[in-house]
């Protein structure tokens, strides 16, 4: 009994603590000079995916000794991903901290549409980034995130288009709509499957659109009466063919790691990946045979970018923007799109740039057996609002694994 | 029979580390292949070359693992003690199950606030005390059937003949409880050592345990380097077995 | 030994705060989230989340899962253990074997790591099956893995457990002094079936009991090994929490918080009645 008495009188105590949280800093009306001073000798937290080794050497051997070269910044790289940071973001705000322990994050995908639900993210900075003046703003895979517009509250950092990835000697020719698809999976039963996560989701979403009727189809708002109409064609196109995917379709990969490897021991002939330099990665590193390829369907694939945000409650907003702002110059843009670093897509308009770098984003080693960004910019579909999304995942459950 | 028993062993325990250890040097290992068509030790260059200060995250989280589970074992041994003396003793060690009730990571997410609240979230410390408070009832719960009214007796004869606690420690319960203390410090270490759920969600990212770098790598496609930080996590508790059969306990 | 009440009561208090303080607030907190009235995105009190999660099918279906594969895979390991044991200390009762250690240096997402690259379709045991000429195809070996049945989940389970059982029983056996309870039943007769029946076993057992039970609870509460070689349905326990955690839909993490204090009741209660005191027989 004294036990019980003993923990309910600690439980109130410790209910009653609740400190008012400090006011967010605001450095919108700060000039950019200003904006250095402040970050100089200062720590940035940065929080990102480090599961893949070429981003984190790029991170590590390029971006972090030279923010401290230019501008004394000592940036820290912490693990973090999507809903990991969301839900970090959401414990700081719900528990009325004074400050976040990231300064910056990588946003990709649903993240900035959650973080904006619970009103994490600062801004609008982006305009006082110098190097923003680059950012091709007129391509709307950069400048909207899941069909809303950024409006300067997250900076575009890299652009990536989802394509599939094949093997040319099992698979000559590989199938490039949906009905050629259907063809092949009844003729090769037991090699084609759907991972149950996001780039799975994306795959779904751009064939979504291709039922809506192609490009542009589900632009804006989400709306319930397409989602139903053309999400019960997707799902009677899945369950007609569920039974020739992987395993007869009675499971589906949780994760995407899972079907690049059966993909690289030949259990499947198909694997996917967000990033459209991402095949040519994966050879460099032995894990996928040089004869795969990259391609992407005639009825094109999602094309996205991934941002820089910074959190309401971070205490170095000068510092994380100084950072952001290396990170979106020519020179890192650069470094990373080259394939042998990382491949990664810039975002910046190259015909804006001083002469000498666009030769040299001119003069990159190319990809070899990845597609050119040219060759599929015609077939890259706008991120549809971010509840389709979250409908796909939750409806694949109700509707194909159940 | 032990003969027998021991090869069945041996190979089905050491196997698993065969797979790791090929994979790490294995140029090209596709299926049919038994074994891999070449060997290479260019991806532990790269590991190291590319996974930033990973001897940084070797060392905290041994510094975390053993003064966790030496912190726990004492701790968990004398409580156990206690609680064996309790009239409620079976209330008391039921008590105990409480906290593993669901796994770490869902542990973690319900217990993130309060180590948000007492600003420990993201620091060594909040690490420290969320995997001594998970480890703890483990060590409580291990020790409880090491308790018998013989070591009991034997602790009280010790007070009889005019020695005192530690001796009786010393004497008669350190040595009668060896090799407990070893398996309890050898599992604690494991729970700290193997912890992502609460390193991850107390630390946010920002204590950079080896498992923290291992599991990225694990859920990520590169099997080589999930390879090489496995088997880096794996090393050191095999080696601090082997030490302790070798010199420590005969 | 002079016992010192008051030194105790503060020692077995705090050790109570210790158990119950952060656990206690973090389901408190939990349940407050779960009735809308904690989180960035509630508006207020509510049962919806609770009525969602009891008549959804899901939560019911994962507890299922995850008592059925902690069950089988505790029953297999168990009976390993048992035998290993038994056998090894049959002559000389010292030391158990040192590569039991060995598995007990594997973290759970490591062995879910390794045993994809064993078990998978296109893994060692698939490319040992083709060698022998047993399969000519990936597609013919298993499902091991991510199988309906969740085999997988069950054999990497047993090949973490049977060795923390062994080691236990092992220290078990020195503890209770068998080795001389053997010779009594030698003495008085007793075959070696009997003795391994009726004397090692039980008392095994018994003495092991509490262990026993913390494994079941680990068991059912797993959450890297059915994550990586499990199956999308059902779902166990703690996949499925992870999942309204961690996943898309924001709204989905009150269900989270209810599973979570659903569960933790489920648990407690199911640890209480287990190691509740027997009833004395009149």
């Amino acid at each position: 009994m004294k036990y019980i008495l003993i923990f309910l009188l600690f439980c109130s105590v410790s209910a009653c603590k609740n400190e008012p949280a400090k006011t967010p800093q605001d450095l919108s009306k700060q000039n950019w000079t200003d904006l250095e001073k402040m970050a100089n000798g200062s720590t940035v937290q940065m929080t990102m995916w480090q599961g893949d080794p070429l981003i984190n050497r790029f991170m590590q051997d390029f971006v972090v000794p030279a923010v401290k070269k230019q501008y004394n910044i000592t940036l820290s790289v912490n693990a973090g991903q999507g809903n990991e940071l969301v839900k970090i973001l959401m414990a700081e705000k719900e528990n009325n901290q004074s400050k976040s322990g990231t300064d910056l994050c990588w946003i990709n995908g649903e993240t900035f549409f959650q973080l904006r639900q619970i009103n994490a993210l600062y801004g609008p900075f982006v305009a006082q980034l110098p190097n923003s003046q680059y950012i091709d703003f007129g391509n709307p895979t950069i400048r909207q995130d899941f069909q809303q517009e950024t409006n300067g509250m997250e900076c575009p950092w890299g652009n990536v288009q989802m394509t599939m990835i094949y093997d040319t000697v099992r698979t000559p020719v590989p199938p490039r709509t949906m009905a050629e698809l259907e063809t092949y999976v009844r003729a090769h039963p037991n090699r084609f499957t759907i991972p149950y996560e996001f780039t799975g989701m994306t795959l779904l979403k751009a064939w979504l659109i291709a039922l809506a009727g192609g490009k542009n189809a589900l632009n804006g708002d989400f709306d319930e009466a397409k989602y139903q109409q053309y999400s019960t064609q997707l799902w009677d196109f899945i369950n007609r063919n569920k039974a020739y995917f992987w395993r007869k379709g009675e499971t589906f990969p949780d994760n995407l790691a899972t079907v690049h490897q059966m993909f690289a021991n030949g259990e499947l002939d198909f694997t996917l990946s967000n990033n459209d330099g991402e095949v040519d990665n994966k050879i460099n590193q032995h894990i996928f045979a040089p004869t795969a390829k990259a391609y992407v369907f005639d009825s094109g694939t999602i094309q996205n970018s991934h941002y820089l945000g910074i959190p309401q409650l971070s205490e170095n907003k000068a510092g994380a923007m100084v950072v952001a702002n290396f990170l979106i110059s020519p020179e890192a843009q650069w470094q990373k799109f080259n394939p042998e670093v990382w491949g990664d897509g810039t975002v910046l308009d190259r015909a804006k740039l001083p002469a000498d770098w666009q030769e040299k984003f001119n003069n990159t080693p190319k990809r070899t057996n990845s597609p050119t960004r040219a060759s599929i910019q015609d077939k890259a579909l706008q991120e549809p609002a971010p509840q389709y999304m979250i409908r796909l995942f939750e409806d694949f459950r109700k509707k194909v694994l159940n | 029979m032990r003969k027998a028993i021991l090869t069945v062993l041996s190979l089905l325990f050491l196997m698993p580390i065969g797979v790791l250890i090929l994979l790490s040097v294995a140029e090209s290992w596709r299926f049919p292949m038994l074994l891999p068509q070449a060997i290479t030790f260019d991806y532990w260059k790269d590991f190291f070359r590319s996974s930033g200060n990973m001897n940084h995250s070797i060392g905290l989280s041994l510094l975390l693992a053993v003064t966790v589970a030496g912190a726990v074992t004492m701790a968990g041994f004398f409580t156990s003690k206690l609680v064996q003396k309790q009239e409620n003793k079976r209330f008391l060690l039921q008590l105990a199950y409480f906290p593993y009730s669901f796994s770490p990571v869902i542990y973690a997410f319900c217990v993130q606030f309060l180590f948000l609240r007492l600003g420990l979230s993201g620091t060594f410390a909040g690490v420290w005390i969320a995997q001594f408070l998970l480890a703890f009832p483990f060590a409580v719960l291990l020790f409880s059937s090491h308790w018998t009214p013989v070591l009991f007796d034997m602790e009280q004869m010790v007070a009889t003949l005019g020695g005192n606690r530690w001796q009786a420690f010393r004497e008669v319960l350190f040595p009668m409880s060896k090799s407990i203390l070893m398996l309890a410090f050898f599992q604690t270490f494991l729970i700290s050592w193997f912890d992502y759920g609460l390193v991850s969600v107390i630390g946010v990212g920002k204590i950079q345990t080896l498992t923290v770098r291992t599991y990225q790598f694990v859920g990520e496609s590169n099997v080589y380097f999930a390879a090489i930080a496995s088997l880096l996590i794996i090393w050191p508790p095999l080696m601090l077995w082997w030490v302790n059969r070798k010199f420590i306990f005969v | 030994m002079i016992l010192y009440p008051k030194r105790n009561t503060i020692a077995m208090t705090f050790y109570v705060l210790l158990l119950l303080l952060p656990i206690g607030l973090g389901l408190l907190y939990a349940l407050g989230y779960s009735l809308g009235l904690i989180g960035a995105l509630s508006d207020g009190f509510t049962a919806d989340h609770w009525i969602k999660v009891l008549t959804g099918g899901e939560f019911l279906g994962a507890l299922g899962c995850s008592a059925g594969v902690a069950l089988i895979s505790l029953s297999v390991a168990l009976v390993l253990a048992l035998v290993v044991v038994i056998k090894w200390t049959q002559h000389k009762p010292d030391q158990a074997p040192a590569i039991l250690y060995v598995p007990l240096s594997i973290p759970p997402i490591i062995a879910a790591f390794i045993g994809f690259q064993v078990m998978s379709n296109s893994g060692l045991l698939s490319r040992w099956a083709f060698q022998a000429g047993w399969i000519t195809d990936q597609a013919e070996f298993g499902p091991l893995v991510n199988d309906p049945y969740y085999i997988g989940v069950i054999l990497t389970q047993v090949m973490m457990t049977f060795p923390y059982l062994a080691l236990l029983f092992t220290n078990i056996y020195q503890q209770e002094n068998m080795v001389l309870l053997r010779q009594l039943s030698v003495t008085l007769g007793s075959s070696e079936q009997q003795i391994q029946t009726k004397v090692i076993i039980p008392v095994l057992l018994q003495k092991a009991r509490t262990n026993l039970i913390l494994c079941a609870v680990f068991l059912m509460s797993a959450y890297e090994i059915p994550l990586l070689l499990g199956t999308q349905s059902p779902l166990m326990m703690s996949v499925l929490m992870g999942q309204k955690f961690k996943k898309f839909n924001l709204a989905d993490i009150p269900q989270a918080y209810v599973m979570t204090v659903l569960y933790a009741f489920l648990m407690i209660g199911l640890i209480a009645l287990t190691l509740r005191k027997p009833k004395r027989r009149a």
